[in-house]
């Protein structure tokens, strides 16, 4: 038995012995051999796809977008057992970093690190695929007579604007503009060098860009606005949170601006503060900060306000309140440091859509909506006188009401609801108050061709010299888009339209600001719903070519855009400085045009 | 069994419903004129200084070589090109290279008044192209984007 078993071990052994010597016999060794080479977007963060390069014979060949190629890295394939190696470093697909910057050369060898053979990787830069001028400017010292300064121009999509002086000679500049590697930057054929080729910018210039193989163009056309002056930012405001309607006005005296608006009640409860929330608050505006003149003075504020200066710069704000029942119209009023009550209970039931305007301390006019009718209240500094507006022929439902005025005159404007009177579809009104009656400017007027006037894009103003300007909406032209149109109303009783229609598609939340500055220039300033992010777009009407200006867009680039209605408030000062708030995340946003 | 019935009913009522409702299928390459905001007809005042860009696309498949589309620009007779206005876009013709689907077509308009009484249309029309594979205008019997109609106004 003992011996039995030496046996099958010694035969055990001696089997394992031939099996090995056989393997090693039959050990195979691959020639040295890359099959595929390639760069992964995966490993390499600089590239936004894969690029798999061509292997012809000992050559490899790829081409790459005009991206940092200093250390990337290669994904290979070689045959089974084959060791590679660059400048001695023995290489991993997929892992091993190198410059590809210059041409660099694989080492390949067997198993034994035998029978070397060497691939050279050529790398090329790849066509553009999306060609583009990525920069355009007109920089200052090649445009030394002409401009002086450096401009930059803004590039919104395939169109880049650039906002010029005045009166800056266009018809010989330089742009400079940058654009990817290899691409072709051509003017109606001629090849344009960056800080080198002149244009003539009289009419806007089309830049074509045609990448290396011509396989992609892109067109961008380069127009030249002439700017009035320039739009800045200001101090946001953001010490209590800001609710819908906060309204900025110049005081006439002395030009100090006012903010009068209602706290807003934040969505958090332990964030609010029930003893000053939905309260009215007031501000001004003076060396450059805010300062408060009025907190929480007022009852709580139901859904409508409105804030107006009088002609001797005194302060009244009207508010539905929203402390009675029903939640009928409030007026206060700002003196010697304290604000005060002049009016309650205008209106017999609730109201809303309350607008005011002061023609002097002792005659301030109220409109509102109450029970479907437009309802108004006429202070005289000592009672209300309260009704209907007989000159408003048949009094229809209304939309939505808007007020402006000076010191002569108050002026309502009113968008009747759906057919209201006379079949006519969202009719609009114009009505003036001079103190004593009330007569009409246009009353329940729709533009011929026009389905109905737009529920946005809308608003009234009257300018230093007493012009009433209205900016409407209608689709008047071709039945089909919304655009802004300006009108004024004439000495002679008649309207008469500003320019064309404004070049923008009215959207749904385009809730629109006209203001005029002292030397009749008209701006409108609406929210571009279509601008990702969001912006604030100011377009003026340009005397000069009687065309609306290309519009400037403004935003404070943090990140946050306003939701539904930002709430535009627009007005001028005595000596052209333009003051223009909106409301972004219970914050009010200025910017300053000067 | 007769839910088998009511249920079969349904389908052939469902099918014969859906054939009804099918649309025409257009998708053949075509060519259109159009203002910034996508009008067809558009208005200027009759005092204005300034130069205004429409715009000529196409809609097809990619391609290679370039594609050129012609038009022509024509008035009525109360107004007149060097009086009330000037083509700024040279030669009749506009060419897309490959990746450009859309071409700017220039009007400078200048300040003249003009007797409304008249025609006082100025009116961009594609008149053909090259290869001549478009429609003219979008598919459809109105043939909408043939032509851009601009009328000049005392506003």
């Amino acid at each position: 038995m003992q011996k039995n078993r030496i046996w099958v071990v010694a035969a055990a052994l001696a089997g394992a012995v031939a099996l090995s010597v056989s393997c090693q016999e039959k050990e195979i060794i691959n020639p040295p051999s890359l099959t595929a080479f390639s760069f992964k977007a995966a490993d390499n963060a600089v590239l936004s796809e894969d690029y798999v390069a061509t292997v012809s014979g000992t050559d490899i060949n790829v081409a790459l977008p005009d991206v940092d190629k200093s250390a990337l890295v290669a994904t290979f394939t070689v045959a089974e057992g084959n060791i590679v190696k660059v400048n001695g470093a023995e290489q991993t697909s997929g892992k091993t970093v190198n410059n590809f910057e210059s041409a660099i050369t694989y080492v390949v060898t067997d198993s034994h690190g035998e029978n070397p053979v060497s691939y050279k990787v050529n790398v090329s830069l790849a066509p553009d695929k999306h060609p583009a001028l990525t920069f355009f400017s007109f920089d200052g010292d090649k445009n030394a007579k002409a401009l002086g300064k450096t401009l930059v121009g803004e590039i919104k999509g395939s169109e880049i604007g650039v906002a010029v002086p005045q009166l800056a000679d266009i018809t010989e500049l330089v742009a400079s503009f940058t654009t990817g590697a290899g691409n072709k930057v051509t003017v109606n054929g001629v090849e344009q060098v960056s800080g080198v080729t002149v244009n003539d910018f009289s009419n806007p210039v089309d830049y074509t860009v045609t990448n290396l193989d011509g396989s992609v163009n892109a067109i961008f056309s380069v127009t030249l606005n002439r700017q009035k002056g320039e739009w800045t930012a200001a101090p946001t405001y953001e010490a209590v949170p800001v609710h819908a309607g906060a309204r900025i006005l110049v005081n006439p005296v002395d030009d100090v601006p006012f903010v009068a608006f209602k706290r807003h009640q934040p969505t958090e409860a332990d964030a609010r503060d029930p003893e000053k929330d939905e309260k009215m608050y007031a501000l001004k505006f003076v060396d450059g900060a805010w300062q408060n003149i009025g907190e929480a003075f007022s009852d709580k504020v139901g859904s409508d306000y409105d804030f107006t200066l009088s002609p001797s710069g005194t302060p009244f704000i009207a508010f539905k309140n929203g402390a009675v029942s029903p939640q009928v119209t409030t007026v206060m009023t700002y003196a010697g440091g304290s604000w005060s009550t002049v009016g309650e209970n205008i209106g017999t039931a609730a109201t809303s859509k309350i607008h005011l305007h002061a023609i002097a301390d002792n005659k301030v006019v109220v409109c509102q909506i109450m029970s479907n009718k437009t309802f108004v209240g006429i202070w005289d500094g000592s009672s209300w006188t309260t009704g209907g507006i007989d000159a408003l022929d048949g009094n229809p439902r209304p939309y939505e009401i808007r007020m402006a005025g000076d010191g002569a005159n108050a002026y309502m404007f009113s968008i009747n609801r759906a057919k209201a009177l006379n079949d006519v579809n969202y009719g609009h009104n114009v009505m003036k108050f001079d103190g004593t009656s009330w007569s009409g400017l246009r009353q329940n007027y729709l533009r011929e061709g026009a389905t109905q006037t737009s529920i946005v894009g809308y608003d009234i103003t009257v300018a230093p010299d007493g012009t009433v300007y209205l900016v409407t909406g209608d689709n008047a032209e071709d039945n089909e888009n919304y655009h802004h149109r300006v009108e004024k109303y004439n000495a002679d009783g008649t309207w008469s339209q500003v320019g064309g229609t404004i070049d923008y598609v009215l959207s749904s939340r385009c809730y629109s600001k006209i203001a005029v500055a002292p030397d009749g220039t008209v701006f409108v300033a609406y929210p571009n719903e279509g601008a990702s992010p969001k912006t604030i777009d100011v377009v003026y009407f340009d005397a000069a070519t009687k065309q609306w200006s290309a519009p400037v867009s403004l935003g404070n680039g943090d990140g946050v855009e306003y939701t539904g209605d930002p709430n535009l408030s627009f007005v001028f000062d005595s000596k052209g400085k333009g003051y223009l708030t909106w409301i972004e995340d219970s914050k009010l946003l200025m910017y300053n045009f000067q | 069994m007769k839910l088998k019935y009511i249920l079969l009913l349904a389908a052939a009522v469902l099918l014969a419903g859906c054939a009804k409702n099918e649309l025409p299928l257009f998708d053949e390459p075509f060519v259109y004129v159009e203002t910034s905001t996508g009008s067809n007809v558009s208005v200027v005042g009759a005092d204005m200084k300034a130069t205004v860009t429409y715009y000529i696309g196409i809609s097809c498949p990619a391609f290679t070589d370039p594609i050129v589309v012609n038009f022509a620009v024509t008035c009525g007779s109360g107004v007149a090109e060097g009086v009330d206005y000037d083509v700024v876009t040279p030669g009749g013709a506009v060419t897309f290279l490959p990746g450009i689907w859309r071409m700017p077509v220039r009007i400078q308009w200048k300040d003249h008044a003009i007797d409304e009484s008249k025609d006082n249309t100025v009116t961009i029309a594609i008149t053909g192209t090259s290869p001549g594979t478009f429609t003219i205008g979008f598919p459809g019997p109105a043939a909408k984007g043939s032509k851009l109609v601009i009328t000049k106004k005392n506003l």
